[in-house]
């Protein structure tokens, strides 16, 4: 009972602070400075994660669609059902996965220690509004950024598949890129970057908002961070099934 | 890779090494294990159960579109699909979830312990967190992440058939058809269960036993477990995979 | 009872603690004194194996720590009990079961022995009725007596004391300080006292050790600190 209690406590808090976060947003007060250097610092940050990522992400389905090729001797289509995997699926689930335990859980860290040792209110006595000053700035370089790394993920991807599928299935690279030119389209490429986007949205929010709540010292920050790589993980599989149904 | 990321894998792998040893010697049960099981297992089932059933809404829908567009029949997916699942996405997925459920969790609880010096206490008083601690979590780890991929991929079986279903209007039974499951699939799938069962609460261990400072540090513990622990999830699926997919052709 | 030999601490190529040497005898009480971060903590760690030194060598009852592997140095802490600045009480444990625990991982046996002496020394530390409360619902000066007497249930020969009084008001302090040299007295221990009530220092320690930026700055006994150099005579005034 208690347990459902503080739960319903924090999903409220969680729709009050996306609440106030969106209507801030209606008319940001960015500083632009401070902008900037989060996007730096988020895109700084995740480009290893996501590269390392992406490429074993290509190899995993290039293993996986490889199996099914061979099977049925269809060597000539092994591009189209690499990227059709990838481009759509694979890719923006695992690099939203890894962005979100990268990016979104230090944000949770880093603002839930703001609030544990009182930053956020030395923020407020100095009359800064901690949603324009800290929020907006980060939801927005989170968005950004998982797009835009979604890209440079499915490139890599792209890479460690042809690799995967010469090493081991021995498809030359060239017939592998012709097939994946051939049949993947334009339209498989930005539903990934639709959901990346969506997936970005969603992991800068929840971190964002469990940040913001975090009470009770130092195991309070952990717990938080759990909460909120929890959040994002379901919130991702559920942004991933909706727009796979309503997209097609 | 620089200094402190290879003195973080190094020691890592130390930890490993004692843990195996000191969960080599009894005792095995008792309440920690047991406690610990009840944690990572029962505690991690229904987060398990949802992720792993859109992961089936998803996977069902993207192929059945597919084999619409390019065949025009999506009958047979489940027949197709069952193998993948149960060889690949089940377990990497559900490893993947639990990086992140399991992961923070140790991670969360063994740094706060480490930053109010209550690992230091433990070693006071004769008990080393090796034992107490890292020990019956990953014994009930190697124990739980099996049956909690199991669990996944039936979540993501029954989902997918009802979607299947719902979506193409494929009778369930045609959907649940097992003939091109080799006996190589599920022995690839508890391969990489027990792997990471055992990867899991060591990387995150060591990540929140290596935390320093107040909330800051058990903040980047956390993070540094979940990014690592996911990780060597991926990694390791494309080791066992690779290993074993010459077998397959 | 415990020598240190040029010990030096560095964390990342940078010195933490370098040079220290001093000796103390059983039954004498040493008090740590200096400004945050001059390395007080470390040396009480150093002291109980639970860092060890980048040079020189740590002796405890004429054993040499730096041979002894974890096992060894285990046993050895069986003769010591800390006092930790953050009191470090095991929060999934009740008040009675942190207490107990010492003992218990020492290999005491008779469960009616061990729980008589728990709620003894609940009694002593005037918390008779904590025994099934969970360490969080304490505050900050139970906290304390509850990582007192945790610290002394198996009666150590060295008590090992982390600034025993942080964020206490003077009376909660004042009585910490008593119970500390109490229980002392009791089982003629030795003790290290890192704290920054100088006034209670000068009262219950034999000598004092002052720190500066890692490194040894005076050591002596309390008169000798009270007539020695200038910088210690003004932090033992509180004027500096």
């Amino acid at each position: 009972m208690n347990a459902l209690l503080s739960g319903l406590e924090t999903l409220g808090g969680l729709a009050l602070f996306i609440g106030s976060t969106l209507r801030a947003a209606l008319r940001p007060r960015l500083d632009a400075f401070e902008l900037w250097r989060i996007l730096h610092r988020v895109g700084v940050r995740s480009l290893p994660i996501v590269i390392i990522t992406a490429v074993f992400a290509g190899a995993i389905a290039a293993l996986q669609v490889g199996t099914y090729v061979v099977k049925f001797r269809a060597y000539e289509v092994v591009g189209w059902g690499f990227g059709y995997a990838v481009f759509r699926e694979l890719g923006p689930l695992l690099i939203g996965l890894m962005f979100s335990g990268r990016v979104g859980a230090n944000h949770t860290a880093e603002l839930g220690t703001m609030r544990v040792t009182e930053q956020i209110d030395a923020l407020r006595a100095l009359a800064i509004d901690p949603i324009h000053y800290l929020i907006l700035p980060r939801v927005l370089s989170m968005i950004v950024m998982m797009t835009l790394l979604n890209a440079v993920g499915d490139l890599f991807a792209l890479l460690g598949g042809m690799a995967t599928a010469w090493g081991l299935i021995h498809v030359d690279p060239w017939v592998f890129w012709n097939s994946f030119i051939e049949y993947v389209k334009l339209g498989d490429f930005l539903n990934g970057m639709i959901k990346a986007n969506a997936f970005g949205a969603a992991i800068g929010l929840l971190s964002c908002g469990f940040g913001m709540q975090v009470t009770g010292g130092a195991p309070g920050v952990g717990r938080a961070v759990n909460a909120s790589v929890m959040a994002s993980a379901v919130a991702i599989f559920f942004l991933d099934w909706l727009i796979t149904a309503v997209l097609r | 890779m620089s200094g402190a990321a290879w003195r973080d894998t190094r020691a890592t792998i130390q930890l490993g090494i004692d843990a195996a040893r000191a969960s080599l010697r009894a005792p095995w049960g008792g309440a920690a294990v047991y406690e610990q099981m009840y944690a990572i297992g029962n505690r991690s089932a229904l987060f398990i159960l949802i992720t792993q059933g859109f992961l089936g809404a998803i996977l069902n829908l993207q192929s059945g579109y597919q084999a619409l567009r390019v065949l025009g029949d999506a009958s047979m997916i489940g027949e197709q699909l069952l193998p993948l699942l149960i060889r690949q996405l089940g377990p990497t997925l559900t490893g993947l979830m639990i990086a992140t459920r399991v992961a923070t969790g140790i991670a969360a609880e063994l740094g706060s312990m480490k930053v109010t010096e209550q690992i230091d206490a433990l070693r006071m008083c004769n008990a080393s967190p090796v034992d107490f601690l890292v020990k019956p979590r990953l014994i009930a780890s190697i124990m739980m992440v099996p049956v909690l991929t199991i669990l996944g991929i039936l979540s993501a079986f029954i989902v997918g058939a009802a979607t299947v279903y719902a979506v193409f209007g494929t009778n369930p039974r045609t959907y649940a058809t097992f003939d091109q499951i080799t006996l190589l699939d599920p022995i690839e799938c508890m391969l990489k269960a027990l792997s990471y069962g055992a990867l899991i609460p060591i990387i995150a261990s060591a990540a929140g036993l290596a935390a320093r400072g107040g909330s800051e540090g058990v903040g980047e513990a956390t993070t540094r477990a979940v990014v690592s622990a996911s990780l060597t999830v991926i990694l390791v699926d494309f080791l066992i995979g690779g290993a074993l997919f010459p077998f397959r052709i | 009872m415990i020598e240190l030999r040029g010990v030096g601490v560095a964390f990342n190529a940078r010195a933490a603690l370098s040079d220290i040497s001093f000796r103390v005898e059983r039954g004498e009480t040493l008090g740590i004194i200096g400004a945050g971060g001059a390395g007080k903590t470390l040396i009480l760690k150093l002291i109980c194996g639970l860092l060890r030194p980048s040079q020189g060598q740590v002796i405890f009852d004429g054993q040499a720590l730096g041979g002894l592997d974890e096992r060894a140095l285990m046993r050895l802490r069986g003769r010591m009990g800390m006092i930790f600045q953050n009191n470090a009480l095991f929060d999934f444990m009740s008040v009675g079961d942190n207490i107990a625990f010492p003992l218990r991982r020492l290999g005491e046996v008779d469960e009616a022995a061990l729980q008589a002496k728990v709620h003894q020394r609940l009694e002593e530390v005037a918390l008779p009725r904590a025994y099934d409360q969970l360490p969080q619902a304490l505050s900050g000066g139970m906290k304390k007596r509850v990582c007192l007497a945790r610290a002394t249930i198996h009666d150590p020969e060295l008590m090992l004391c982390d600034d025993p009084t942080a964020g206490l008001d003077p009376v909660t302090t004042n009585r910490i300080f008593r119970l500390l040299k109490a229980t002392q007295a009791r089982n003629r221990a030795t003790a290290l006292i890192v704290s920054h009530e100088v006034e209670d220092l000068q009262e219950i320690c034999d000598r004092l050790l002052m720190l500066e930026g890692g490194r040894m700055i005076f050591w002596g006994s309390v008169a000798e600190a009270r007539g020695g150099p200038e910088g210690v005579r003004e932090f033992l005034m509180g004027r500096r």
